[in-house]
């Protein structure tokens, strides 16, 4: 290569390749740019198509680590100070409260952000042709930032972080055998104390991130691996358009973060991440809720055996992992919903969830009362079995309904299945967010 | 530019905006954080404060007895360390325990660090409003009432010790009861006194004992706070207790007065309870009248709305003329609200007064009037009487402590200094006549000399009125006015400048025309 003669410009703006080639190269020589390839399937970069949420994932994941290292130069990890701490850090330090804001909406989002993510990879098919191992990773990472938001709740130290970690923990309990071993083993002791906070802190600032950094760098190099995100398949003599990653997907990634910055910027001035009174563990308010997205598990709890409680979504956590080898059709890989019949069943899961979810509750709570109806029975089939045996039987039904009714294929009807399940879970979650009062009694919300 | 990098575009633009215009107002921000998180420390440990605290130390931080105050600079300007560490681990010596959860107290740190900002930056006034609209109304400490017959019972006891025998029984009811009871009965502060055991003790080792204190205990080295003549006047008390009490002079404990300030019952309870301690005097019995106007008639109740009556009672009278003192800095807001709603359930069954204004200007409570109707004149001792009813009258007045009665409405002490003028003009009250020359006019405040050169202060009227109907007064003029007296001036019925032959009338047949 000749050298060149810069100008100026040349030498401060160098970093802008201008023909395709050096695009190219710079993708393949730098070490962010190449967990992209150097060229990419031009239908691929439709935003309608991924909405960008792994992306925006990973971006709100650096700005947690940011903002988290920055909070940690003030946090104090014992209970005498944590909270004082956190008063300190929002009163007297220059941008403490900006900074932990943040932090605390990024990390919300991420919550929301993953979970959609998951919904988007399973809607088009995301998992099929080889992709079954980044799947099962994708489904750690979401566990993952579940686990980072649950640590992260108890830091602050506040009646919030205190009642949800530990109204959160005692489901732990349920789980037999091992459930209690664990719970103590996390909290240090029978109780939320000053064990747990230190437990958590370690695990939330240090185990947590390495696992995460490591899983994610693992989640990207699969999608590398796999051939770039799940594409429609190509039919005969059609070839696929390819385009330099830069600029086609530099830009896009590049206006994602820049709107998601924005956003994040302005909701952190704006709404300050809650910091209620100091924790009292003599005082829980009532009801004492889990953190919101937890909720929908502690709705089930109010009507199912805390055993079932745990069997269904485990059941169903079991069977998202093991979806690349329940729906093993691959031509309609890359197609949203399947097939236009497979659109149909979503939408008809969906509205089936959104309504009889709510119905279910209602019942449960006013009408039916199954261990009254068979008192000598123990309360483990009466609140356990019958109900866990019925989801899983309405499940069944669901499914043979789309199959014979709807004539559906097996992947069509799995859509409507899993549209069912997942609305029914989100409206579990509403319910429980909102429609739960003191004692936690149905109440309106508005 | 394709759209990409258009939003990419205006989402920097966005940031460079929003960023600095946020970097600008942080610090104010974050001042303001400080500020809010100073009074919700201050609000948490009132909280507190009230709970533990207000019964030693005073509802408003004044302090109470031998506990001291804390409402002072001293304090404020303290080291933290130092008042932290008084809060949390006691003071030895004192009857202030650490209130630690190390040292067996109640609170952490934190409730610690929020009562030493309590300390530091509490408004006390605020505190005791806050008190007061939880309930405890007018705050007390447990201090039993001595009655005077008890101590003259316990003098006729015994010829040669019967006094100091008094004068123990009066210490020991102040000072002692919090910790050892109203019968020496003991507390979980204190040991029973009033046993065999300790009037079998030798004289020396009890004075040794108050005097000194008990170490490791509440019992304080008393020398500090008592002579020792005290001292051994309330071991003299001690041993004999079981005699004194044998004469049947037991001590009535005293309840701290708990309202609750959503029971309208109790809440005129409490009304009653203030007008009957503190309005009485001027008001008289059930609003009849007195030096201040008759408050249960159907004018006065009618003429006036719940607003207006807090006004007044916050602000003090709005009559030039008047001596109604403001209450807003005595009484708590929930007292004042009591107060009116007390006197607004006169309303139904309130009579038609003929003049419902005070004895100054007509009416008047009913032992002032003759039968024929006329007013007689306010002797000084019918003043007292008054005062002694308000404040003394069976019992209820112990609800009020000492600070809080320290300000008696200056209309009375008043009423004792009209007994001297000649009786007169029964519409009128007193009327008094001077001639003088104007010492000096400002407002509508005058100021005349009289021939044996004291002076006499007049009211001319509110100033709004006198300076838009008034006549023309300089210093020097020769001035002739009738008019009655008032609190510290006189209130003028007609004027006359005798240097310009001007005359106003000010008032006629009692009304003040600026009413008319």
């Amino acid at each position: 290569m000749t050298e060149q003669k810069l100008t100026w410009k040349e030498k401060i703006f160098y970093t802008t390749p201008n023909d395709d080639r050096s695009r190219m190269r710079t993708v393949a020589n730098n070490l962010i740019l190449h967990i992209h390839p150097t060229k990419v399937a031009k239908p691929a970069l439709r935003f309608s198509y991924t909405w960008g949420l792994g992306g925006i994932s990973s971006v709100l994941v650096m700005f947690l680590i940011l903002t988290g290292v920055l909070l940690m130069f003030r946090y104090d990890a014992s209970v005498e100070n944590a909270y004082t701490s956190i008063q300190y850090l929002e009163t007297q330090v220059a941008f403490g409260a900006l900074i932990r804001n943040i932090h605390h909406w990024s990390a919300n989002l991420l919550v929301v952000t993953s979970f959609l993510h998951l919904i988007r990879v399973f809607l088009t098919g995301g998992f099929k042709k080889g992709r079954a191992l980044n799947w099962a990773l994708g489904l750690f990472l979401l566990t993952l930032v579940l686990a980072f938001n649950f640590t992260g709740y108890l830091l602050p130290w506040d009646q919030l972080a205190y009642w949800a970690i530990t109204v959160g923990t005692s489901l732990l309990s349920y789980v037999p055998l091992v459930g209690t071993a664990v719970s103590n083993f996390l909290l240090g002791g029978p109780e939320v104390g000053q064990t747990t906070l230190r437990n958590f802190y370690a695990i939330h600032v240090a185990v947590l991130p390495a696992i995460l950094i490591l899983a994610m760098s693992f989640h990207f190099w699969r999608v590398r691996k796999d051939g770039g995100i799940s594409q429609p398949e190509p039919g005969e003599r059609e070839r696929v358009e390819k385009v330099t990653t830069i600029p086609h997907l530099v830009q896009i990634e590049l206006a994602a973060t820049a709107v998601l910055t924005v956003v994040i910027l302005v909701w952190a001035i704006f709404v300050p991440a809650p910091l209620e009174a100091l924790a009292n563990p003599s005082h829980p308010p009532n009801p004492a809720k889990a953190a919101w997205y937890f909720m929908g598990l502690q709705e089930l709890l109010l009507h199912m055996h805390p055993l079932a409680a745990m069997l269904l979504p485990l059941t169903l956590f079991i069977g998202i992992a093991l979806l690349p080898k329940l729906d093993t059709q691959e031509d309609n890989i890359g197609i949203y919903f399947r097939s236009h019949k497979g659109r149909f069943a979503a939408l008809f899961g969906a509205l089936i969830g959104t309504i009889l979810v709510p119905l279910a509750v209602l019942l449960d709570e006013y009408w039916l009362d199954l261990p009254g109806l068979f008192p000598t029975w123990p309360t483990l089939i009466t609140t356990g079995l019958i109900p866990l045996l019925a989801t899983l039987a309405m499940f069944g039904l669901i499914y043979g309904y789309f199959r014979k009714a709807g004539k559906l294929n097996h992947s069509e009807a799995i859509v409507g299945l899993f549209s069912f399940i997942m609305t029914s879970f989100v409206t579990l979650t509403l319910i429980g967010i909102f429609f739960r009062g003191a004692n936690m009694a149905l109440v309106l919300p508005f | 530019m394709n759209k990409y990098n258009v939003i990419s575009f205006f989402g920097f633009l966005a940031l460079v905006i929003v960023f600095p215009i946020y970097a600008w107002y942080e610090p104010t921000q974050r001042a303001e954080a400080q500020d809010n998180l100073q009074n919700q420390y201050v609000t948490d440990a009132s909280v507190i404060y009230i709970e533990n605290c207000a019964v030693c130390h005073g509802i408003e931080g004044e302090g109470i007895g031998a506990t001291p105050a804390l409402n002072g600079e001293a304090l404020q300007t303290m080291d933290y360390e130092e008042l932290f560490k008084v809060i949390a681990r006691g003071r030895y010596g004192t009857a202030m325990t650490g209130w630690h959860e190390d040292e067996g107290g109640l609170y952490n740190d934190y409730q610690i660090q929020q009562l030493v900002a309590l300390i530091r930056y509490a408004d006390w006034t605020q505190i005791g409003e806050l008190a007061a609209s939880q309930g405890l109304i007018p705050p007390t400490l447990p201090i039993p009432s001595v009655d005077p017959e008890m101590v003259a019972q316990i003098i006729e006891m015994s010829a040669e010790s019967g006094f100091e025998w008094a004068e123990g029984f009066q210490l020991y009811a102040s000072n002692c009861t919090v910790c050892h009871g109203i019968q020496g009965e003991g507390s979980d502060l204190g040991l029973p006194l009033n046993t065999a055991d300790i009037q079998s003790r030798e004289t020396a080792e009890l004075i040794r004992i108050i005097s000194e204190g008990v170490s490791g205990t509440a019992m304080v080295p008393w020398h500090n706070v008592l002579t020792p003549d005290e001292i051994e006047s309330i071991v003299g008390f001690l041993q004999h207790w079981d005699e004194i009490e044998a004469e049947g002079v037991v001590l009535t404990p005293p309840e701290p007065i708990w309202v609750d300030v959503d029971d309208p019952e109790s809440m005129l309870a409490l009304g009653e309870r203030i007008f009957s301690t503190t309005c009485v005097a001027c008001h008289g019995e059930d609003g009849s009248g007195g030096t201040g106007p008759a408050l249960n008639s159907q004018q006065v109740l009618t003429a006036n709305t719940d607003e207006q009556l807090t006004n007044t009672i916050v602000n003090g009278g709005w009559r030039p003329s008047s001596t109604m003192p403001s209450f807003g800095d005595r009484l708590t807001s929930v007292e004042i609200e009591a107060l009116v709603s007390y006197l607004r359930a006169w309303e139904p069954t309130a009579p038609f007064v003929e003049n419902p204004r005070g004895t100054q200007q007509g009416g008047g409570p009913p032992w002032l009037r003759t039968e024929d109707g006329t007013t007689t004149t306010p002797g000084g001792g019918n003043g007292g009487q008054g005062q002694g009813q308000g404040n003394q009258g069976n019992g209820q007045g112990q609800g009020g402590p000492a600070w809080r009665d320290s300000g008696s409405p200056p209309g009375q002490s008043n009423q004792g200094t009209t007994g001297t003028e000649s009786p007169a003009a029964a519409e009128q009250g007193p009327t008094i006549a001077v001639q003088g020359t104007v010492a000096a006019i400002e407002n509508n405040l005058l100021t005349v000399q009289l021939a044996d050169g004291s002076l006499v202060q007049a009211m001319l009227g509110p100033p709004w009125f006198w300076s838009e109907q008034g006549i023309a007064i300089n210093a020097g003029d020769a001035v002739s006015l009738e008019g009655f007296e008032s609190a510290d001036h006189m209130e003028v019925n007609w004027i006359t400048n005798q240097t310009s032959g001007e005359t106003k009338f000010l008032r006629e047949n009692g009304q003040p025309v600026w009413t008319q």
